[in-house]
């Protein structure tokens, strides 16, 4: 029984990663602080504004970066043991790029060589992850005339060709068209079906999309961590939309979380989150993540909030 | 693994520009000096009684008394005096005071005064290249100087003025007596040319002599040129924005630097080596056409030795400097060696010492080359283990650098957190 029991901890262990008060600084600045995470199989969102410590995060995880405190273990292996760590980690940095003169097959085949891939395999492979990120038929094009979309293709191909357990993506929609980022996100949770991928955004639409599970990072600390859900509830009935005229929009924007601003000619039609019926004439609608992460990150304080945006 | 990351090193090499300006200069320089060399006339068999049997170094000591005060005059001539401190050319310019002292102990070696001999020679040369109308080749032929020594000039006189010279114009000049003792150059007897010849046929096998010259021009040439090989080879990742993801792959540091290096060493060695054999073929022909037997494997030999721990070195070289940097320091840093270390040859044969450049600009002379063959040895291998070093210490920097994600001396990356 005892044995079962440690079997199935071992198991769960294996596909976790696993952060305990996890440090990283700088010289004097601390860009993660005792961070606390467990991510399991599937997607993982990771959100926050720029400079919240997400890319270091991730770095660590990726042995790019060694960390000044705490632990971490990737499917039960500490993080110090880099060589593990990469053989079964598969890394789409930021700003994912190869030799500009190298075709998207030859690209991809010396990836593959670096992650110790086999010949034999790499024949095989190459052309099904080519394939499966819909590049086969511009197999030939060079990495320099790609677009944005293609590139991030071919960066999620060269991180899942060696099948690792785990896939760390970073910010991977930025700069992509609505349509790329629609298809990119389809990808990634192919992906995550046997795996986990950790997600790392701020673009709060891609979250919302794509993962179950999520933490917000801010300032270098996990500020939430649970299902989106659990998120969309901290502003559940707290989301209005009303009809104003624009000379009170400053206004409101000095006293409520404005998170969407439609102009009508001399009215807007606004979004607004308030703990209560902030004018007469506003109703209550649902709340989406934006409104969620707007609202945790206005209450928690800890950076200036941008209030309202602004939709044309 | 191994194996075909190597060849996919060797393809992207194929691939950069950088390695065919390498390609082009290589080839045109090559060709330019070695199409200069005369070397026909030196497979046939020296006969009695020839007019001239060229020149060549000498130990008899009133032919190296002759070259020293040939080579004191011309300096004191210019006031110009070359020394190599540290192995780097400086020129030495000496005061009033300082010429009259070495005019006056020339006076004594000659019995002539110095101006008067100075107008002799200006005579002389400016009858030469009237004789000559331009001609550089007839120019060229022409004897040096005209600097008659004393008939009862002893060598232990001759001695006590280089000496003097020596402590005037510095230490590293050409007065030094482990100089000056080897650079005597006198007319050759018929004794001498035929032994030059036998040597020629039976020791260097033709082919061996050439392969020497070659190398002597090849090794200038690869102690620069590999470098900006080596320099865009390591900044690549970097440039294409590609080192953070190729730090993330499960290849080792060992691995990926050492396929990386030696994919540049042999796509640096591979058209030296087919140079030279396309350059031996004449001679191997003409060898063959005179009944010499030549050998045919001089190209190999001669490339491995000499040549081949040069592109090592300076390859190592520029991989350790750029890898510590991130820039392209190595490309000044191994210029001014490898300058240097051509600049501070005191004589362009032999010599070896332990410079990067080593020379032999001469057709033959393998009994000399023979007597310096050991300290050759001794300098090639030497450079092959300091490649060696190198390349270890790139593989511990790019280790660290992937681990700690900062630079050898510690500035941090950029962090896009």
């Amino acid at each position: 029984m005892l044995f079962k029991e440690k079997e199935r901890e071992i198991h769960v262990m294996e596909t976790q990663i696993q952060i305990k008060g996890l440090c990283k600084n700088f010289g004097k600045k601390q860009a993660l602080k005792s961070v606390d995470l467990t991510i399991g199989q599937g997607m993982f969102g990771l959100l926050g504004p720029n400079g919240a410590g997400k890319t270091t995060l991730m770095r660590v995880l990726a042995t790019l970066l060694p960390k000044s405190a705490g632990e971490v273990r990737v499917c039960g292996v500490p993080v110090e043991q880099a060589a593990e760590i990469r053989k079964m980690t598969g890394y789409l940095p930021q700003d994912f790029s190869m030799y500009g003169n190298m075709s998207a097959y030859e690209a991809l085949d010396y990836l593959a060589v670096l992650s110790g891939i086999p010949k034999a395999e790499r024949r095989k492979k190459v052309p099904e992850m080519l394939e499966k990120v819909n590049l086969l038929d511009q197999k030939n094009i060079r990495v320099k005339a790609m677009s944005g979309g293609m590139k991030r293709r071919l960066g999620i191909a060269q991180a899942i060709i060696h099948d690792p357990r785990v896939i760390i993506v970073d910010e991977p929609t930025a700069g992509l068209d609505p349509e790329e980022r629609v298809r990119f996100r389809n990808l990634l949770c192919e992906i995550a079906r046997e795996r986990i991928v950790l997600l790392s955004t701020h673009i709060v639409g891609d979250i919302e999309a794509t993962c179950e599970e999520i933490a917000v990072l801010n300032q270098g600390e996990v500020v939430f961590r649970g299902t989106v859900e659990s998120l969309l509830k901290l502003v559940e009935s707290k989301v209005y939309s009303a009809e104003v005229s624009a000379r009170e929009l400053d206004g409101l924007k000095e006293r409520f979380i404005v998170t969407g601003i439609l102009n009508k000619g001399s009215t807007a039609t606004v979004r607004i989150i308030a703990e209560s019926m902030p004018l007469a004439e506003a109703k209550s609608c649902s709340a989406d993540v934006e409104d969620a992460y707007m609202f945790l990150m206005h209450s928690i304080s800890a950076m200036p909030v941008q209030k309202g945006g602004e939709q044309a | 693994m191994i194996g075909a990351l190597f060849l996919k090193e060797c393809r992207k090499i194929a691939k950069s520009l950088v390695y065919y300006v390498y390609l082009v200069a290589f080839v045109l320089f090559i060709t330019g000096q070695m199409s200069d060399v005369e070397w026909v006339d030196q497979l046939s068999e020296p006969q009695p009684g020839q007019e001239s049997y060229g020149y060549g170094y000498s130990n008899d000591e009133r032919m190296i008394m002759q070259s020293g005060m040939e080579t004191l005059f011309q300096e004191l001539l210019s006031n110009r005096f070359a020394t190599y401190p540290f192995g780097f050319y400086k020129e030495v310019t000496l005061n009033e005071e300082e010429q009259e002292v070495l005019k006056r102990a020339m006076q004594q070696c000659t019995g002539m005064e110095f101006e008067q001999m100075a107008e002799e020679n200006t005579a002389y040369w400016m009858e030469i290249w009237m004789e000559a109308e331009g001609s550089a080749a007839e120019f060229s032929e022409a004897e040096m100087w005209h600097v008659p020594l004393r008939e009862d000039l002893t060598y232990e006189e001759f001695e006590q003025v280089m000496e003097k010279a020596c402590e005037i114009v510095g230490s590293r000049s050409y007065y030094e007596k482990s100089s000056y003792e080897k650079r005597g150059i006198a007319a050759l007897t018929y004794e001498d040319a035929l032994e030059h010849y036998r040597e020629l046929c039976e020791d260097d096998k033709v082919s061996g002599a050439q392969m020497r010259l070659f190398c002597d021009y090849a090794c200038i040439f690869l102690a620069v040129l590999p470098i900006f090989v080596g320099v865009s080879a390591c900044l690549k990742d970097k440039r294409a924005k590609a080192a953070e993801l190729i730090r993330s792959r499960s290849v080792s540091g060992a691995a990926l630097i050492g396929c990386r290096y030696l994919a540049n060493v042999v796509m640096c060695f591979v058209p030296v080596l087919l140079c030279a054999l396309l350059m031996q073929m004449p001679y191997v022909y003409a060898a063959g056409q005179a009944g010499i037997e030549a050998d045919a494997l001089a190209f190999v030999k001669y490339s491995c030795l000499w040549l081949l721990p040069v592109i090592m070195v300076v390859l190592g070289a520029a991989f350790l400097l750029t890898e510590a940097t991130e820039t392209i320091l190595a490309i000044p840093v191994l210029l001014a060696w490898a300058f240097g270390s051509v600049l501070s040859a005191a004589t362009l044969t032999g010599n070896f010492g332990w410079k990067l450049v080593t020379r032999w600009n001469t057709f033959g002379s393998y009994g000399r080359y023979a007597e310096e063959l050991g300290q050759l040895y001794r300098n090639k291998g030497m450079y092959m283990a300091l490649a060696v070093i190198l390349v270890l210490l790139t593989v511990a920097v790019y280790e660290k650098k992937r681990r700690k994600g900062e630079m050898l001396y510690g500035k941090l990356r950029k962090n896009n957190s």
